[in-house]
């Protein structure tokens, strides 16, 4: 390979303080699955999906087997892919309460939308000493 | 409390990118003979200490290599490089008066348009640090660096926090395992 091919950039990325840039409020609707959340990941928003303003959403359905795993995780649908990785991740790593014995399962998928939103942080103007 | 940590990004003209095997010429049987190693070994040397994070060895060391910088390639990645390094040590000023003369000799050079922004950006100068960047955009509109950077420009002057929400509302699809 001639030199000029080898010639390029490099991007330094000398992390002083990586990441923790975000900070992740996470609400909870109302839960209507037949299964109960017991452990509930929240994924991470996206570093490049931040830093280009990129809000979006992304469904996921999957099956629960009877000690509360999912599987057969699949995205329904999504709005940017970028946010597609961290939500199939973080249902992965999500359980839900296992059945009891006798219990049957319901065969319904589960479906569990994630919204990455970005709200602008509002400046505290008021007057500390009113 | 939000707090907002920002990646210390510089832009380095690579040691790839200054390692051109130098020609020469051998006397003997008046052949161009290609010799290996850098034809100046102390830019180099300079890039390769400053990618290491030695900004101060790196800054000495491209500081001899631009002594005896041939052609403007050379200079650009001196200069450019002097002014990544400074930004390593928080050294604004002296950082920025390089990127300055970088910019003066080559106004293309997007690298040093890059550091230059994010010098601008520390120091709080943000329609300069603006400028550049859509300077350096309109020149490398896919540059990784200038997005990383624009990104911190966004995060100074418009910040945002990041909220997920997930939402176990909806139950849909019959299963079809049996």
């Amino acid at each position: 390979m001639k030199p000029e091919r080898l010639a390029g950039l490099v991007l330094l990325l000398l992390c002083s303080s990586l990441q923790a840039e975000t900070t992740v409020l996470t609400r909870f609707i109302d839960h209507g699955s037949d299964r109960v959340p017991k452990h509930t990941v929240v994924p991470n928003y996206p570093h490049t999906a931040r830093r280009d303003r990129v809000e979006g959403q992304v469904q996921v359905c999957y099956n629960i087997d009877r000690k509360g795993r999912p599987y057969r995780i699949a995205v329904r649908s999504s709005t940017h892919r970028i946010f597609e990785k961290p939500a199939r991740r973080a249902v992965k790593a999500s359980t839900y309460l296992p059945l009891k014995e006798g219990e049957t399962r319901t065969g319904i998928k589960t479906c569990r939308t994630f919204r990455f939103e970005l709200e602008p942080v509002v400046a505290d103007n008021s007057d500390p000493a009113s | 409390m939000n707090a907002v940590h920002y990646y210390s990004l510089i832009v380095l003209a690579s040691a790839a990118l200054l390692a051109e095997p130098a020609l020469t010429q051998n006397a003997d049987d008046n052949q161009v003979k290609t010799v290996l190693g850098p034809r100046n070994p102390s830019l180099v040397d300079g890039a390769n200490a400053l990618l290491a994070g030695d900004a101060e060895e790196g800054i000495r060391l491209t500081r001899l290599g631009l002594d005896v910088a041939v052609g403007q390639r050379e200079r650009q990645a001196g200069l450019g490089n002097i002014c990544a390094g400074y930004v390593l040590l928080d050294r604004y000023d002296e950082a920025l008066e390089y990127c300055n003369q970088a910019l003066a000799e080559y106004d293309r050079n997007w690298r040093a348009l890059c550091n230059r922004a994010l010098i601008y950006i520390k120091k709080g100068r943000f329609e300069e640090a603006a400028r550049d960047l859509e300077r350096g955009e309109e020149i490398a509109p896919n540059a990784r660096a200038l997005k990383e950077v624009r990104g911190m420009y966004l995060d100074a002057t418009d910040p945002v926090n990041a909220n997920i929400t997930i939402d176990d509302r909806r139950k849909t699809e019959n299963d079809d395992e049996t």
